[in-house]
């Protein structure tokens, strides 16, 4: 009991930690307040916002931005910077949910095959290739045409289609892990195996799990917005980011505000992100391999 | 070692990062687009001084020539030879034009088949491959007089009376097609150049549908003789095997299809023994070469006009009009082509089985809004299935753009508020005009949630009509150019029509029913027009489906290009008598 | 040494054995993942106004009127026999469909690989060895920005500026550069570099981080103290072994490009493996999605078998118990 407290504190620690060394590296900062701006964006929504983003209004189309448009205006005549920050809920939901849920299907398999190996290891891998095998948008459009476009089928379908990578890294990190002592000395002191899975093994994986939802997290929000670019994403009026950028393409040439804001949007959420988890990777183990 | 210089890492990414945003920022304050094009622009087309016209005289057909004043132009010689490239809409699906799914399928078969009348630019119907035609009093005989010296392509023999015969029939074997020639009995050749039709019932939409290129079924294939195998070197099952009319073609039409690789091109070269001559008697086509590049997105047809890619860009986009327009050696045209949008309510849904309801919802819709933001000002607005173009056209401007009028009549039907879903397929201008849609219809109380799915899921749900799934449907179809075609078939039995109000059983109670049978075989001309009249006021009065628009197609073409002749539903050019100057 | 060639075979055979309850299995998914999709080839070719006798005459024709498990057994029938059935939507062999398309997506993959390589390998090596400089910085901000930017903006972008500003380039369509090399490769450049850049971000990241890692092994520090000259040290060493990982990731790419890119495909019309996919998808064109479908399952298994051969004989170190 004790050591398990000591270890519990112990990772509290570890998380003021990163706090500090997080100041000290450019790149993760960077990444930070980016995701910050975005996280603030998202809450804040309503409250930043100039117009509302559903607004149609038929005299103001087209306009190239200004001091009452930010951003400009779409082809409604609606506010496109009100547009995009609103537009920041949903890829920060998409993105959190998403990740959360590739997080949590992928760990949970990856503890299975690596813990018990075997049949039940083999079973696993193979599905995991076959997702593999497919390339992600075309696996994510299959589904899509099954469950249907809403928000959280959208989320569980990018959930699937990156869920492999968390499979491999905690399998990859418990195959290297169950031999050791302190999981053999748990094992023998009779803990049960669920116990032994999260307890000793799974923390020492944390790392390469958070900068991988970090990627994945980035990678939802630029599959979101592939998806609604081929008009499978979130039905309209809601304002997505991918959905603003499939309206913009026929106007690119006459109104390329339409285009380029929410392209920045997403780039700078994306970039944010990644940055965020390279920093992430070098605090937390410098010599950690990439992908 | 290479020292190089460490260098603030922080202050470089933040410096690096905002210079970026300065530049995309100061990148974005471009000037404002071209003003919008607010109406449908069209071209004053080159008129011919004589034509030959079918039409009924007291009743009976008659071959009657037209002689009619010209807009002087300065006779051009015609370049012989050269070649057109067409961007088209969509890849082709297949070669066979009774089995065609699409619609540009249609437009790759008519460089290559012919029909046997065609419709020319004020709808006459014009001999093409039947120089005549008789029928009997009763309406259940018909005779087609066909052309003598037509070659087919490739099996190089004669057009003969047997092959129609055999095309007309093959008609009823197509699933499509069959839907065109739904009451049909057989097709018979009489002797070499002359052939018989018999009905069990009169249909008189026949010849229309044989003079419409949209018609499945209209063009004309041959019938393959054991001879006709042994020239094209293969036996009946390997040409089956190979995909038989779906990947060969063998026509009569000015073109014959080379080569085609789905997706990428579809080239033709001139048909050598077509039969068509110009007025100066000289061999038709001019051309030698046509080529199809399938690209679906306008936008890019567009853009491939200007960077003179192609020379012939049909069904662009009202907003890339604009450019077109002043961009130099580009030509562009328009008219109100046949894609309609309306919207159909779900009657199994209540309130919506109250009329009033119902009304209310028409009341709410602005279409001038929605043909300027969804469709960019390119379309014109609907007040009836059919469009102005259209002879048997009458507007019903029964229910007016009046939102209090609508918010009186839920009040009056006691509905505070209506909640549901407003269901369409997510292609371009269906998102768009469900976006203007919602709007008005929440001005109004009635908040819907857009629902926009692909074609398939589309189609498939649509036959459901699961009360939650479809409160309103957003529509498009194709109509076509005869009223019986457009909206008779439409509700046609026994199975009526997958569209949402087809098959709802208390639509009968409007009376419709009744009207539509009189399309398919009223015979006379005044009762006839007095149908269709009726047809389209209790479809827009009585039924309460809401014509929203109908779409403009515009068309651009390299100013090179002589000739270009188009029509409402963007697939039958004049190929034959196209040429292109130097 | 015997030992170890035994065990290096008996891997391949190992794998190989795999094969074929995967293919199976993978083929089974497809089959009824198709199956639930709703809607099928029938409706959507009688088209929403269509007379729903019409749709039933069509769905007779199409064969599509049998019931799931003899359909299923119909289909395993016709796959043992490696016959891919025709299309629905046309009476086209499914096969010849992907043969169709599959030199369209090779032109296309080796096209953007190539940008990939050449701009994403050099990059990396340049930025792993001046790390922590100017150069360094300028390379990971670039790469940094090239795997946040989305395929589709890029090429839009790309088309903006190229195509339609300065009309060097074209906008759309494939020509093939066997048959027609300038315009061939004039067709290609647009849609492989919107690819390859993005590719090339990923090359550089890994090839850096990778080349890193190596530079602080002991052998390099040896080798150097040893005398060698620099040169030697970097290519003959520390490269041979920094680019391993990068071979995985480069043939991992490589099978997802393979794959076909839909959307790079869709912007530029092209034609290839992505672009059926997603038409038949979107038709219910069932044999072709499964025909498709089952192709890329193919080719990635053995790209995957591939792979992990080349990377047994590059690394000893590797062990494959």
């Amino acid at each position: 009991m004790a050591e398990q407290t000591l270890r519990i504190m112990g990772k509290g620690g570890k998380i003021v930690k990163l706090m500090k060394k997080l100041k000290t590296n450019p790149k993760g900062f960077l990444g930070f307040i980016i995701l910050l701006v975005y996280v603030g964006m998202a809450l804040f929504a309503d409250i930043i916002s100039t117009h509302d983003p559903n607004e149609i209004v038929p005299e103001d189309r087209l306009l190239p931005p200004s001091f009452k448009h930010f951003f400009g205006t779409d082809q409604y005549g609606r506010d496109i910077f009100s547009r995009v920050v609103h537009g920041s809920r949903i890829s920060i939901y998409v993105g959190s949910l998403s990740s959360l849920i590739a997080l949590v299907l992928g760990t949970t398999m990856g503890l299975l095959a690596g813990y018990y190996r075997g049949y039940i290891d083999e079973v696993i891998s193979r599905f995991i290739d076959v997702l593999l095998a497919f390339p992600a948008l075309l696996l994510a459009i299959l589904i899509a045409a099954i469950l249907g476009p809403n928000l959280f089928n959208l989320c569980v379908i990018i959930g699937v289609v990156y869920m492999p990578q968390f499979t491999r890294i905690v399998r990859a990190s418990v195959l290297s892990l169950r031999e050791k002592e302190f999981v053999l000395a748990a094992r023998a002191a009779g803990d049960r195996d669920f116990t032994v899975m999260f307890s000793e093994i799974l923390p020492n994986a944390i790392a390469p799990l958070i900068v991988q939802t970090s990627i994945t997290f980035a990678f939802a929000i630029l599959t979101e917005a592939s998806l609604s670019f081929l008009g499978l994403g979130i039905p309209p009026p809601t304002p997505a980011w991918g959905s603003m950028l499939y309206d913009a393409r026929g106007y690119i040439e006459f109104a390329p505000w339409m285009t380029i804001a929410p392209g920045m949007a997403i780039f700078l959420a994306v970039f944010g992100f990644n940055t965020f988890g390279d920093g992430l990777r070098d605090i937390l183990d410098p010599r950690l391999k990439v992908d | 070692m290479d020292a190089g210089r460490k260098v603030d890492r922080r202050k470089f990414l933040i410096a690096g990062l905002s210079a970026g945003i300065v530049v995309v920022g100061a990148a974005a304050y471009f000037a404002r687009p071209p003003e919008v094009v607010e109406k449908v622009v069209t071209v004053p087309v080159e008129r011919v001084t004589e034509r030959t016209v079918l039409t009924t005289v007291e009743g009976r057909p008659t071959v009657v020539t037209r002689v009619e004043t010209v807009v002087v132009t300065p006779e051009e010689q015609p370049l012989i030879g050269g070649v057109i490239k067409v961007a088209t809409w969509g890849a082709i699906n297949t070669a066979d034009p009774h089995n065609a799914p699409s619609h540009q399928d249609l437009l790759i078969a008519l460089a290559g088949y012919d029909t046997l009348f065609r419709f020319d630019e004020e709808m006459n119907i014009v001999p093409w491959l039947a120089e005549r035609y008789e029928v009997s009093s009763n309406g259940l005989e018909y005779t087609f007089y066909i052309r003598k010296g037509v070659y087919w392509q490739v099996i190089d023999r004669e057009l003969t009376a047997e092959d129609v015969a055999y095309s007309l029939n093959r008609t009823q074997e197509a699933a499509i097609a069959k839907s065109y020639f739904p009451i049909w009995g057989e097709a018979r050749a009489v002797d070499k150049y002359t052939v018989k039709v018999t009905l069990p019932k009169p249909f008189v939409p026949l010849i229309a549908n044989l003079a419409n290129p949209g018609s499945r079924g209209s063009m004309i294939v041959p019938r393959l003789s054991e001879d006709d195998f042994k020239k094209l070197g293969m036996t009946p099952s390997e040409f089956n095997d190979k995909g038989g009319f779906g990947t060969i073609m063998i026509g009569t039409g000015p073109f014959r299809l080379v080569d085609f690789k789905r997706g990428e091109y579809e080239r033709f070269e001139k048909h050598k023994k077509y039969w068509g001559r110009d007025a100066k008697g000289r061999q038709l086509p001019y051309l030698d070469k046509l080529e199809f590049t399938p690209q679906p997105d306008a936008s890019v047809r567009a853009l491939q006009l200007r960077a003179g890619a192609v020379d012939i860009a049909p069904m662009l986009d009202a907003k890339d009009v604009p450019t077109l327009q002043v961009a130099k050696g580009i030509k562009v045209v328009g008219m109100i082509g046949t894609s309609f949008g309306h919207l159909g309510m779900n009657w199994r849904h209540p309130p919506f089985n109250d009329k009033r309801v119902r009304q209310a919802v028409a009341h709410a819709i602005n279409r001038a809004e929605i043909v300027r933001l969804a469709l960019s000002g390119g379309g014109e607005e609907a007040w009836s299935p059919l469009p102005s173009w259209n002879k048997y056209y009458k507007p019903f401007r029964i229910y007016e753009y009046n939102p209090k009028k609508a918010r009186e009549l839920l009040d009056n039907a006691g509905v505070k508020e209506i909640r549901g879903t407003l269901y369409g397929f997510n292609i371009s201008p269906a998102p768009e005009s469900l976006t203007v849609i919602q709007k008005q219809l929440a001005a109004v109380n009635i908040n819907l949630e857009i629902n926009t799915v692909d074609l398939g899921t589309y189609v498939a749900e649509l036959k459901n009509r699961d009360p939650t799934k479809h409160t309103i449907t957003f529509h498009i179809w194709v109509d076509k150019v005869d009223p019986w075609i457009s909206l008779g078939v439409r509700f046609y039995p026994p199975g009526g029509s997958a569209f949402i109000e087809g098959l709802n059983p208390d639509i009968e109670n409007t009376g419709i029913a009744e009207v539509r049978d009189k399309l398919a075989e009223e015979t006379n001309e005044a009762e006839y027009a007095k149908a269709v009249e009726e047809f389209q006021r209790l479809w827009v009065e009585e039924v309460v489906s809401v014509p929203l628009w109908f779409r403009a197609n515009y068309f651009g073409y390299n100013e090179k290009v002589r000739n270009f002749k188009y029509e409402p539903q963007s697939i039958q050019y004049p190929w034959e008598v196209m040429w292109k100057a130097a | 040494m015997e030992g170890r060639l035994t065990s290096k075979y008996s891997f391949i055979y190992r794998r190989l054995f795999t094969v074929f309850p995967i293919l199976f299995i993978t083929v089974t998914v497809i089959f009824f993942i198709v199956e639930i999709m709703p809607g099928d080839a029938a409706e959507v070719l009688a088209g929403p106004g269509a007379n729903l006798i019409d749709v039933e005459r069509l769905r007779e024709m199409l064969g599509l009127d049998l019931p799931a498990h003899v359909r299923y057994y119909n289909f395993l029938v016709r796959l043992s026999t490696g016959d891919l059935g025709k299309s629905l939507t046309t009476p086209i062999p499914v096969s010849k469909l992907i043969l169709d398309s599959l030199p369209v997506t090779l032109t296309l993959a080796f096209f953007s690989m190539g940008w990939a390589l050449i701009i994403g390998i050099p990059a990396g090596i340049v930025s792993a060895l001046k790390k922590n400089t100017r150069i360094d910085l300028l390379v990971s901000l670039g790469a940094l920005f090239g795997i946040s930017t989305p395929g589709f903006w890029l090429a839009s972008i790309l088309i903006l500026i190229l195509s339609v500003q300065l009309k060097i380039l074209p906008a759309a369509g494939f020509v093939n550069p066997l048959f027609d090399p300038i315009n061939g490769i004039k067709h290609m450049i647009l849609p492989s570099l919107t690819l390859g850049l993005i590719l090339a971000a990923y090359i550089a990241r890994i090839t850096r981080s990778s080349l890193v890692e190596v530079m602080l092994q002991d052998y390099i520090l040896a080798a150097r103290a040893r005398g060698l000259p620099e040169k030697i040290v970097i290519y003959k060493h520390a490269l041979k072994n920094g680019l391993i990982p990068v071979v995985t990731v480069v043939g991992f790419q490589f099978g997802g490009l393979l794959g076909g890119s839909i959307i790079i495909e869709t912007i530029f019309s092209i034609a290839g493996m992505g672009k059926l996919l997603y038409t038949s998808i979107l038709n219910r064109d069932y044999p072709v999605i499964e025909g498709v479908a089952i192709t890329m399952v193919v080719v990635y298994i053995f790209l995957n078998l591939l792979i992990d051969i080349v990377y047994m004989y590059l690394d000893p170190r590797v062990r494959y118990g």
